[in-house]
C-alpha cells in the first residue's frame, strides 16, 4: 500500500466514565481517502470514539488530531465545521421536519446568515437559503430520496431514515464521516446499496471512519480494519491480515471468520 | 415564510385596516383601546413564544423587560425631556444588555435555569420601579409621558395608536415568522428534534438560545415604550410577575409552537375578561374554567382547535357511513 497522509491521528486515547475503563491507551490513524473499519464485540468503545472525535464529550486524556489539528477538547459546534460530519446508531433525526429539511440543517456550518438578517430577510439571506436548499437537493438525490423530500422524517421506515441520515452527514462536506452502524437494521439489497455509496464517495476522495457488525459490508469495503476488545486495540490493519491474526480470532470473530 | 403565512399575515392587515371602520356598535371607543392592549401585549407574546416554543424556554420576566422599555421611555421624555426617539432605542439597549447578562450565564445550562433567573430579575426590577423614587416616583408611578410624533404628525388619537401599535406588531409578526423559516429557525427546531443530531450538525444550542431570548426581549422593551406613550403614564404593579406569567399563559393557550397562537393568546385573554363582565362576580371563575377547558382539550392550543375539529368530524363521518 502507498504511503498516504493521514487525516485523523488518535494518541493515547483514553476514557474513563465513572471508574468504567471505556478506552484503555487507544492510537490509530485513519489516511487520506480509504474507508477504515471499527470492528469488537458490543461495549468495546467504537461509538464512544466517535463521541469523542466529534467533541460531544472530551477524553479522560490522550489527544486527537485531524488534517495537522489537535481537536481535542473543541466543541462539536468547532469541529464539524473543519470536515467532520457522522451518523447515530440510534437515529438521530429531527423527526417532526422534513426530509428536505432535515439535510437542509445539514448544510448549518457551510452558511452564516444570522438571526437578523434571517428575520429581515435581507437578500443576502435569501440567495443563501436557495444555495441551501439547492445543495440539500443534491445530497437526496445521491442517497436516492428526492422524492421524498416532503415527508416527514418520523414517518421513512428505518432503511431510508439511515440514508436520510448520511445524506445529512454529507450536506456538512464533511473530509472525514464516521458511520455508526449503518447497516444495522438493513436488509440484503440495502446494504449492498450503501456499500456501493461508500465505495463512490470514496472515489470522490472522501474518508470514512465505519463501525459496523455486518462483516461481510466490512471485508468487501474497507481498506483497514481497527478491532477493539474492551476498550483495547488488538489488531490494526489490512482486512486479510486481521483475518489471519490469531488474537482476533480468538477475541472476536471465532470460528466463523472462513465465510468468505 | 411561505404561502399560508404570507395569506395569514395579508388577511390580518386588511382586518386591522377595516375593523376601525365598522363603528357601528356602543362601546367602539373602548373597544378600540382593548385593540391597542391586543397589539402591545401581542408584540411580547410573539417573541415570547419564539423563545418558548422555538428555543424551549420559559422566560418569568417579560413583564419586566416590558417595563424596562416603558419606564426608560417614560422617564427619558417625561422627566428630562429627552426625545421619545432616543428614548425607544436606550430602552432596547438596556433590554438587551440586562437580557444577555440574565441569559448567558442561565442558557448555558441545560434545563429551566432561566425560567429561575428571570423570576428573580423580574422581582429586582419590580422592586426597583417601587423604591428608587427619585427616579420612578415610586408605587405612585407617574404621567406626562407625551405623545409620539413622526415628522410633524402627532400620534394623539386612540386611533392613531392604533394604526401605529398594529403597524409595529405586524413588522414584528414578519420578522419573526421570517426568523422561523429561515436557517436559524430550522436550527432552533432540529434541537427539539434530536438535540444529539443538532450538535453533530454544528447547531450551537446556547448561542440561539440567547439570541432569540436577547430578541424577546428587545420586542418586549419596544412594547413597553409604545405602551408608555399610548397610556402617557406608568406605575409598577402593570409590570409584574403576575402580568409576566399572564404573558406565558397567553403563549400557551393560544398555541406555542405557532407565532400566530401566541397572538390569538394574547387576544383572547384580553378580551375575554371584557366579555365575561356580564357574569359579575363569578368572571373570575369562568375565565378560569374557559383556560382549563383550552389546556385540556387542546394540546396544540387555541390554533389547534380547526385541526381538532376537522379530526373530530372526519371521525363521526367515518362512524355513519
Amino acid at each position: 500500500m502507498t504511503e498516504r497522509r493521514n487525516i485523523l491521528e488518535v494518541t493515547g486515547l483514553q476514557m474513563v466514565f465513572g471508574g468504567l475503563v471505556a478506552l484503555m491507551d487507544l492510537d490509530f490513524a485513519v489516511p487520506q481517502g480509504v474507508i477504515k473499519a471499527v470492528i469488537g464485540p458490543n461495549g468495546a468503545g467504537k461509538t464512544t470514539i466517535f463521541n469523542i472525535i466529534t467533541g460531544v464529550f472530551p477524553p479522560t486524556s490522550g489527544q486527537i488530531v485531524f488534517k495537522g489539528r489537535k481537536i481535542t477538547g473543541l466543541k462539536p459546534y468547532q469541529i464539524t465545521p473543519l470536515g467532520v460530519s457522522r451518523t447515530f446508531q440510534t437515529v438521530e433525526l429531527f423527526g417532526h421536519m422534513t426530509v428536505l429539511e432535515n439535510v437542509m440543517v445539514g448544510r448549518h456550518v457551510r452558511s452564516r446568515r444570522g438571526i437578523i438578517s434571517a428575520g429581515l430577510r435581507l437578500p443576502v439571506m435569501r440567495r443563501e437559503e436557495r444555495a441551501i436548499r439547492e445543495q440539500a437537493w443534491a445530497c437526496l438525490d445521491l442517497v436516492g430520496l428526492a422524492d421524498k423530500a416532503e415527508t416527514e422524517a418520523g414517518n421513512l421506515p428505518l432503511g431510508e431514515q439511515k440514508a436520510l441520515e448520511i445524506a445529512r452527514a454529507l450536506a456538512a462536506e464533511p473530509e472525514l464521516l464516521l458511520l455508526d452502524e449503518p447497516a444495522a437494521g438493513l436488509n440484503e439489497t440495502e446494504t449492498a446499496g450503501t456499500a456501493a455509496l461508500f465505495q463512490r464517495l470514496r472515489d470522490q476522495g472522501l474518508t470514512i471512519l465505519l463501525v459496523e457488525h455486518d462483516m461481510r459490508l466490512v471485508m468487501d469495503v474497507s481498506e483497514e480494519v481497527l478491532v477493539l476488545n474492551y476498550g483495547r486495540k488488538i489488531a490494526d490493519g489490512r482486512p486479510e491480515e486481521i483475518r489471519s491474526d490469531p488474537e482476533v480470532v480468538k477475541a472476536y470473530l471465532g470460528e466463523d471468520i472462513e465465510y468468505a | 415564510m411561505g404561502r399560508n403565512n404570507l395569506y395569514g399575515v395579508l388577511a390580518l392587515a386588511a382586518f386591522i385596516l377595516v375593523f376601525p371602520l365598522v363603528r357601528r356598535f356602543d362601546s367602539f371607543s373602548h373597544y378600540l383601546d382593548i385593540m391597542v392592549f391586543v397589539g402591545l401585549t401581542g408584540m411580547v407574546t410573539m417573541g415570547l413564544s419564539l423563545l418558548m416554543g422555538y428555543a424551549g424556554q420559559i422566560s418569568l420576566g417579560h413583564a419586566a423587560f416590558y417595563g424596562l422599555g416603558g419606564y426608560t421611555t417614560g422617564i427619558m421624555t417625561a422627566k428630562f425631556g429627552l426625545s421619545p426617539w432616543l428614548a425607544l432605542p436606550a430602552g432596547m439597549l438596556i433590554s438587551t444588555a440586562v437580557a444577555v447578562a440574565v441569559g448567558v450565564p442561565s442558557l448555558k445550562l441545560r434545563g429551566h435555569y432561566l425560567a429561575m433567573a428571570t423570576l428573580g430579575f423580574g422581582e429586582i426590577v419590580f422592586i426597583v420601579f417601587n423604591e428608587w423614587t427619585a427616579l420612578t416616583s415610586g408605587p405612585d408611578g407617574f404621567g406626562n409621558i407625551p405623545r409620539l410624533s413622526l415628522w410633524g404628525y402627532a400620534f394623539d388619537t386612540a386611533l392613531a395608536n392604533y394604526y401605529l401599535v398594529w403597524g409595529v406588531a405586524i413588522l414584528m409578526l414578519i420578522f419573526v415568522l421570517n426568523v422561523v423559516n429561515s436557517r436559524v429557525g430550522r436550527a432552533l427546531r432540529s434541537i427539539h428534534g434530536s438535540e444529539l443530531g443538532a450538535m453533530a450538525m454544528g447547531v450551537n444550542a446556547a448561542k440561539y438560545k440567547v439570541q432569540v431570548f436577547v430578541i424577546s426581549a428587545v420586542m418586549a422593551a419596544i412594547a413597553g415604550s409604545l405602551y408608555a406613550h399610548f397610556v402617557q403614564f406608568v406605575n409598577p404593579p402593570v409590570f409584574s410577575l403576575f402580568f409576566s406569567i399572564k404573558l406565558v399563559m397567553m403563549v400557551v393557550i393560544g398555541g406555542m409552537t405557532s407565532v400566530w397562537g401566541a397572538l390569538l393568546g394574547a387576544a383572547l385573554l384580553t378580551f375575554l375578561p371584557e366579555w365575561l363582565v356580564f357574569l359579575q362576580d363569578f368572571d373570575i371563575l369562568a375565565y378560569g374554567l374557559i383556560l382549563l377547558l383550552i389546556t385540556m382539550f387542546l394540546d396544540k392550543g387555541l390554533i389547534g382547535l380547526p385541526e381538532v375539529l376537522y379530526r373530530r368530524l372526519v371521525r363521526a363521518a367515518g362512524r355513519e357511513g
